[in-house]
């Protein structure tokens, strides 16, 4: 199948691969499980009951296992998919039969997603997205890979003259290599690559909090079925396994929270190593690709005219090795689906600024305008969340146990620091077309979009607003909504007018 | 300053403050007032059915009290519903169309015709009484950024309606 022309290739209803059959038994099986499980404990207690013969095991074992093939086996035989007019169209079913239609036009991202199984016979699943009020998401399962690439870059193709894609991946430096594919330019540009020891520093410098607690709550749990196995003597046995440190409690603590701690990294250094492994980011004339995974080779695109916004940002320990995390949102339709951004686990400052050169222009020439936010900032926060919270717990804790709730007196400072800290972070930048706002507490995170991309602006006044000539700022886009608090009214309304103004005027389309 | 060096004079963009809203049909608050008592008098209902249900007709002070609390918050509100009433309202300008209400806490939301996706009428039971409609504006922006238009006369949102889609065709045209 080495056809250059697709055009003809796609107008006749088409079956997916024979390895579809494999794949939908395993699906089928695996669905059987995750719905029916509740089903199958009762089931299965139920034979026990029965205590049936060998004999009979075998054959119920035999019936369902062709239930699965059959039915996998007619799925299969079932499942067409085609291009008519200016719609891809998929049939399927075995009783109810679907079909289902996806003009070209409402197409937003295109993903390839390959597992152990279909990498070994040769296949992969090729997810479309769509956006727009509803409509579909379309997921062929078993396409063989050429015909899969040439399926993605037919209706990449179709859908616009301008947006091209590129199949095979070629390093810059053999991208003049002339193919026979003449049809489309073909350069493909690796933005960034991470590497193993990135992927290392990645996994080190993930949130370990959440993992922390689910492995807590399992350590524990593991403890306390020793303990009622075992019938600890709690006080004694546990100075033997602590001894070395004289305060039983403080011992055990200190013990789980190492090993929760340990085990924590592990886990998700593994996660981050077997997911992220080569991968990848690239460009392909006006699109960006993703590729990762060693297990489950994934894939996920977009064109650059989709992506609605970006954000970048650190944490604590990932601030120390200088990694981002990076993520572009795509336009998604009528709510934000977290499965369509397409997020970088972390990259360094220097591939920060390439993937943002290529969305928003050389950042080196654009001139950006700084904003605070307003003074008034400080004064609320260390109100709401320093003064009122500690004089209450002050108050509280010195009826009940005396003079040592004033130590509770120390979180103002702490507040105070923390309200002035963030406030100092907090920046608004404005360029002719560009806003991006700066903010963390501990972090430094930013985000950034194009004024063009905003779909509805809505300015906000409370009455602690309104007497301190204050208002709120949202803009409402297809990829992730942004707000600005604590601008004073004037700013607000100026900064509103002008991105209307931006918007009415931009003739072209958002994406 | 919004900027340092603009290349547009800001301050002469067309503002949304000091417009001209229009305001909302006067019958509109009849059908929210209307619909605001149903409301609460089905639910005060409930609360009354439950306290005889459970101990017979002299009702446990305690109903009583939530009883009070159910009116005074139904007063509050209503109280609250006629005052914004009259802050709610809409402009169309050249090139997008404005919603504006609340008394105390106001907001003013914007959507530019070029990024309207589609625009629906709805009727509630008792709008339809009054011939009143509502004009739903969507965007891709996602159901935040919706704009909802309600208390319109029947026919005078289906003239704004149309006119949207005629903008919307508008843009759409292939540009010479």
């Amino acid at each position: 199948m080495t056809t250059t022309n697709p055009e003809a290739n796609f107008n006749v209803p088409a079956r997916q691969s024979r390895a579809a059959i494999l794949i939908f038994i395993l699906k089928f099986i695996n669905n059987t499980f995750r719905k029916g499980w509740a089903l199958l404990v009762p089931a299965f207690l139920a034979l026990r009951k029965l205590s049936l013969d060998d004999w009979q095991i075998y054959v119920l074992g035999f019936v369902i296992v062709t239930i699965y093939i059959v039915f996998s086996y007619l799925s299969y035989q079932r499942f067409f998919y085609y291009v008519l007019g200016e719609e891809i169209i998929i049939e399927k079913g075995i009783l109810y039969k679907t079909k289902i239609s996806l003009p070209f036009d409402k197409v937003q991202t295109i993903n390839f997603k390959q597992n152990i199984l279909q990498q070994a016979l040769g296949v992969l699943t090729l997810e479309i997205d769509a956006a727009g009020s509803g409509t579909e998401e379309i997921s062929l399962e078993a396409l063989r890979e050429n015909r899969a690439k040439q399926f993605r870059d037919y209706i990449l193709d179709r859908r616009g003259a301008t947006e091209q894609l590129v199949e095979g991946e070629s390093s810059p430096l053999d991208s003049d290599k002339t193919e026979d594919h003449t049809w489309k330019k073909r350069e493909t540009k690796t933005l960034l690559r991470l590497q193993p020891v990135d992927l290392i520093k990645i996994g080190i410098s993930q949130n370990h909090l959440r993992s922390m607690v689910i492995f807590a709550a399992f350590v524990w749990n593991i403890y306390d079925q020793l303990k009622k196995q075992l019938n600890f003597n709690e006080e004694e046995k546990i100075e033997e396994l602590t001894g070395f440190i004289g305060n039983e409690w403080l011992g055990r603590l200190g013990l789980t929270i190492a090993i929760v701690l340990l085990l924590s990294l592990i886990v998700s250094l593994g996660l981050v190593f077997f997911r992220n492994f080569n991968f990848r980011l690239l460009e392909t004339g006006e699109a960006i690709k993703k590729r990762y995974g060693l297990f489950e080779r994934q894939e996920q695109s977009t064109t650059l005219s989709k992506i609605q916004s970006v954000s970048w940002g650190d944490n604590l320990i990932k601030k120390l090795f200088g990694l981002f995390v990076f993520r572009m949102y795509p336009a998604a339709g009528t709510e934000l689906n977290s499965k369509k951004t397409i997020s970088v686990p972390g990259c360094y400052r220097r591939h920060v600024k390439t993937v943002l050169d290529l969305i928003f222009g050389n950042q080196e020439v654009v001139h950006y305008s700084r904003h605070p936010m307003s003074r008034l900032f400080i004064r609320r926060y260390l109100l709401f969340l320093g003064i009122l919270p500690a004089v209450f717990l002050t108050a509280l804790t010195c009826m009940l146990n005396g003079f040592y709730g004033l130590f509770f007196l120390l979180w103002i400072p702490l507040a105070f620091v923390a309200v002035k800290v963030y406030y100092n972070k907090w920046q608004l930048f404005l360029s002719e077309d560009i806003l991006k706002i700066q903010y963390g507490l501990f972090s430094h995170q930013n985000k950034m979009m194009f004024f063009h991309k905003v779909q509805g602006v809505k300015l906000s006044q409370s009455p602690y607003q309104k007497r301190n000539r204050l208002a709120s700022l949202e803009l409402f886009s297809a990829g992730r909504n942004f707000s600005i608090n604590y601008l004073s009214y004037d700013t607000a309304l100026q900064l509103q007018n002008y991105i209307l103004y931006k918007v009415e005027s931009y003739e072209e389309t958002w994406m | 300053m919004l900027f340092e060096n603009p290349s547009i004079e800001i301050n002469e963009l067309p503002s949304t403050e000091a417009l001209d809203f229009k305001k909302l049909d006067p019958r509109y608050l009849t059908v929210k007032i209307v619909n605001h008592t149903i409301f609460f008098s089905f639910s005060g209902l409930g609360l009354v059915l439950f306290a005889w249900l459970r101990d017979g007709f002299p009702f446990n002070p305690v109903y009583l009290i939530l009883l009070g609390a159910w009116v005074v918050i139904y007063l509050i509100t209503l109280w609250y519903m006629i005052k914004a009433f009259q802050f709610k309202g809409y402009v169309l300008r050249e090139r997008d169309i404005i919603y504006r209400k609340g008394w105390l806490w106001s907001s003013t939301t914007i959507v530019p015709f070029n990024r309207i996706q589609h625009c629906e009428l709805s009727q509630g039971p008792f709008e339809k009484t009054y011939n009143l409609a509502k004009l739903n504006i969507f965007t891709a922006g996602g159901q935040s950024s919706d704009l909802r238009l309600p208390g319109l006369k029947k026919e005078e949102a289906a003239r704004i309606k149309e006119f949207l889609v005629n903008q919307i065709n508008d843009h759409n045209k292939p540009r010479s």
